[in-house]
């Protein structure tokens, strides 16, 4: 009888949270302003818009990473800024304008990111740059355009497959970053070798100092491109969705920027430009957005 | 009790001796030739003294500390022309700074062959020589790692060129600088010690002399009274030398004393001031290059090269010797080319930024570099010539004094020997 009751009282609440947990659920931080239904052709943007300013300037500012590779780099062979994210910006400035050239480069470091959104003095950032409920207080996103995880890149020899399998060994990440911080969570037995820069990360790799490196899948995968002797393993530890970032004074921008990714996500261009600089890593689908209103 | 009875009997000679005409001449020519004795020693040990401490300044010293700074300069000039390359990529300006890092390379293995021929200080100064040698292989090892990455489009170019410039920083430059400060701390020392002996020497052989002189007159003004013969010429001449050798050492010295004062306090510090300057230099434009490799992350560097910047004008400003308004003047026009750059870079023009910063136009960075580091050269040259010349001077005072001490002692005592003895020789009879 009494294990009956138990049992009973067990279903009881499993109904309960099933059935009530969505309704008390956190909003998702993810979610983005919903786009309109369609965008306005290039060169003509409705008046008094955000994008209208942009357009009467006659170029969209926006701030990159110039140091990730396959993401946002500087090609010294061509000398050109390559890579996802600026196909992304590529992409803001050819709906606009109806030419991706007419944007202008901003090289942002991640501590500059959110103060130069808020002093105006670029129109977005596009700069592997995680949504988070903290970053939201201060600016807006788009809605997730890369779903990033952290991962490890290892030497090609290496046996390891996962973090689990890096106790005792060294394993880099730049000071103070998050990645720094989910490598001790993920394995506190692991050796943490901190350095400035992700690049530093990969020299260090190279002669031998560290034996793995722990970031964003995407960022080592710009990693491994440099070295033929590294891989990526294991499955991503981490969830860090990547968004735009733009002025909480400019939800048009972020409404436009939310449609122009619809557009790409649908008609192919997102996974075109992912498996140009991301194809190694495997297949993957663009994420879906989610909006409010 | 046999040492009183000995000093008294010699006590009695000596009475004896002062209570006649010869005893007396006797006594002089003896006094004269301890006095000679003391006056060769005083001057010969004076002389080589003021010698040795011009040796150990300008040949040892000064050399290695002018070596330690040129290798020091030269390093930096690597890493100036390590980052250009890089900045350039496959361009025609990347290709003209290799050829010039691996001759900067060869003069760099030149001047650590030389700072190794003139160690002084053993241990001391072989242990950051060689710390030195060994870390340049590595650095080198980097800037062909970074150089390598570069060539393929790599961004771990950038890192591994960051990594040999911050060895070059934190663990090379710390080497010369042991290296000089040793140096520096020996020249200091030697030079406060010469400054001071050097007067005392100067007194003690004035006063030798003096001493001589007095004895050569009184023996002139007994003969002249007790044998009335108005002068004896050998002692005359004997006091002409010694007048003569006084004068012209106290002279050759106090001027030596100048010289050498003007080659270590105006000259050796313009020249240092000026080396100063030309590693800020090269410095400056490495930031300058690190800033724009940086891509947008080159805070640091800018914040860096005006440390440099400041540096070397403070440098060129208080410097005695060479142009420094023209220094200043080219320091200006390079800074007004190194703002355009970060003004240009700062407003997403990377491509005009880079093309300023390696341009050889009038208008533009690398030419107005090569412009400052020409007036900087020219100015060391100035500064390490005039050094030379005042060494050279320093030299040439007293050339040859210590050994003209020890002949001219001898002639007074051979000259008063003539002098005296056939003046002795007329009371035997």
């Amino acid at each position: 009888m009494k294990t009956f009751t138990r049992l009973l009282g067990a279903l009881c609440a499993a109904a309960i949270l099933a059935t009530g947990l969505p309704a008390f659920a956190a909003p998702d931080a993810t979610a983005s302003l919903r786009p309109a239904a369609s965008l306005p052709r290039p060169m003509a943007m409705p008046d008094g818009s955000t994008m209208k300013k942009i357009q009467d300037r006659g170029r969209l500012i926006v701030g990159v990473s110039q140091d990730k590779y396959a993401i946002g780099f500087l090609n010294p062979l061509t000398n050109e800024l390559e890579g996802f994210d600026i196909e992304m910006a590529k992409a803001m400035a050819k709906a606009i304008f109806g030419n991706e050239n007419k944007l202008q480069i901003v090289a942002v470091s991640s501590a500059e990111r959110i103060p130069l959104i808020k002093a105006g003095k670029v129109d977005m950032v596009i700069s592997t740059f995680t949504i988070n409920a903290k970053r939201k207080e201060e600016i807006n996103f788009s809605e997730v355009y890369y779903m990033s995880g952290q991962k490890i890149l290892v030497h090609k020899d290496s046996a390891a497959k996962s973090i689990a399998d890096l106790s005792g060994q060294r394993v880099c990440a730049p000071a103070g970053s998050t990645s720094a911080k989910n490598i001790l969570t993920a394995n506190p037995s692991a050796k943490l070798v901190e350095t400035v820069e992700f690049t530093d990360c990969l020299v260090l790799f190279q002669m031998r100092q560290v034996e793995a490196i722990s970031t964003d899948d995407v960022i080592l995968a710009g990693l491994a491109k440099q070295d033929p002797f590294a891989k990526v393993i294991g499955s991503g530890f981490t969830a860090e969705p990547y968004g735009i970032g733009m002025s909480k004074d400019q939800p048009d921008l972020v409404r436009f920027a939310n449609g122009v990714l619809t557009q790409m996500k649908g008609d192919g261009t997102w996974k075109r430009i992912y498996d140009k600089w991301f194809g190694a890593m495997g297949a993957a689908e663009p994420p879906r957005g989610t909006y409010i209103d | 009790m046999q040492a009183p009875n000995n000093s008294g009997q010699a006590n009695g000679k000596i009475k004896g001796m002062m209570g006649t005409t010869p005893g007396k001449l006797r006594l002089g020519m003896f006094a004269i030739f301890i006095l000679s004795i003391c006056f060769a020693i005083a001057g010969y040990v004076g002389v080589s003294g003021a010698r040795s401490s011009v040796n150990t300044i300008a040949r040892d010293a000064v050399p290695s500390i002018v070596t330690a700074q040129t290798v020091r300069v030269k390093l930096l000039q690597m890493d100036s022309l390590a980052s250009q390359e890089f900045l350039a990529g496959g361009a025609d300006s990347g290709a003209q700074a290799r050829v010039k890092y691996e001759a900067v390379r060869q003069e760099l293995g030149e001047q650590l062959t030389i700072a190794a021929k003139n160690i002084s200080f053993g241990k001391d100064e072989q242990t950051p020589l060689e710390t030195l040698m060994n870390k340049v292989q590595a650095y080198n090892g980097l800037v062909e790692a970074a150089r390598a990455n570069n060539r393929q489009g790599f961004p771990v170019g950038a890192a591994y060129l960051r990594m040999a410039s911050t060895m070059l920083h934190n663990e090379m430059l710390p080497q010369t600088q042991a290296i000089d400060q040793l140096n520096v701390k020996q020249l200091e020392s030697e030079y406060a010690s010469f400054k001071s002996a050097s007067l005392i020497h100067i007194g003690v052989i004035a006063v030798a002399g003096l001493a001589l002189l007095a004895v050569l007159g009184y023996m002139q003004l007994f003969i002249s009274k007790k044998m009335r013969r108005s002068f004896n010429l050998p002692l005359l001449a004997a006091s002409a030398v010694v007048v003569a050798l006084t004068a012209y050492s106290i002279v050759g010295m106090t001027l030596q004393r100048s010289n050498l004062g003007a080659a270590k306090e105006a000259s050796f510090v313009s020249a240092y001031n000026w080396l100063e300057a030309r590693g800020a230099a090269y410095d400056a434009k490495t930031d300058q290059s690190l800033f724009l490799i940086a891509l947008g992350a080159g805070a640091k560097y800018e914040e860096s090269a005006k440390v440099k910047v400041e540096k070397l004008a403070a440098a060129a400003a208080q410097n005695a010797q060479g142009d420094s308004a023209s220094a200043l003047s080219a320091l200006r026009t390079y800074v007004q080319q190194d703002e355009r750059i970060r003004g240009y870079d700062k407003a997403g023009k990377r491509a005009e930024a880079v093309n300023l910063a390696l341009g050889n136009g009038t208008q533009e960075a690398q030419k107005s570099f090569d412009d400052l580091n020409q007036v900087l050269t020219a100015n060391l040259k100035t500064a390490t010539s005039s050094f030379e010349t005042s060494i050279a001077s320093a030299e040439s005072n007293i050339n040859l004094l210590d050994l003209a001490f020890i002949v001219l002692s001898l002639a007074v005592v051979a000259l008063a020997y003539f002098g005296l003895t056939p003046r002795i020789n007329e009371y035997r009879a």
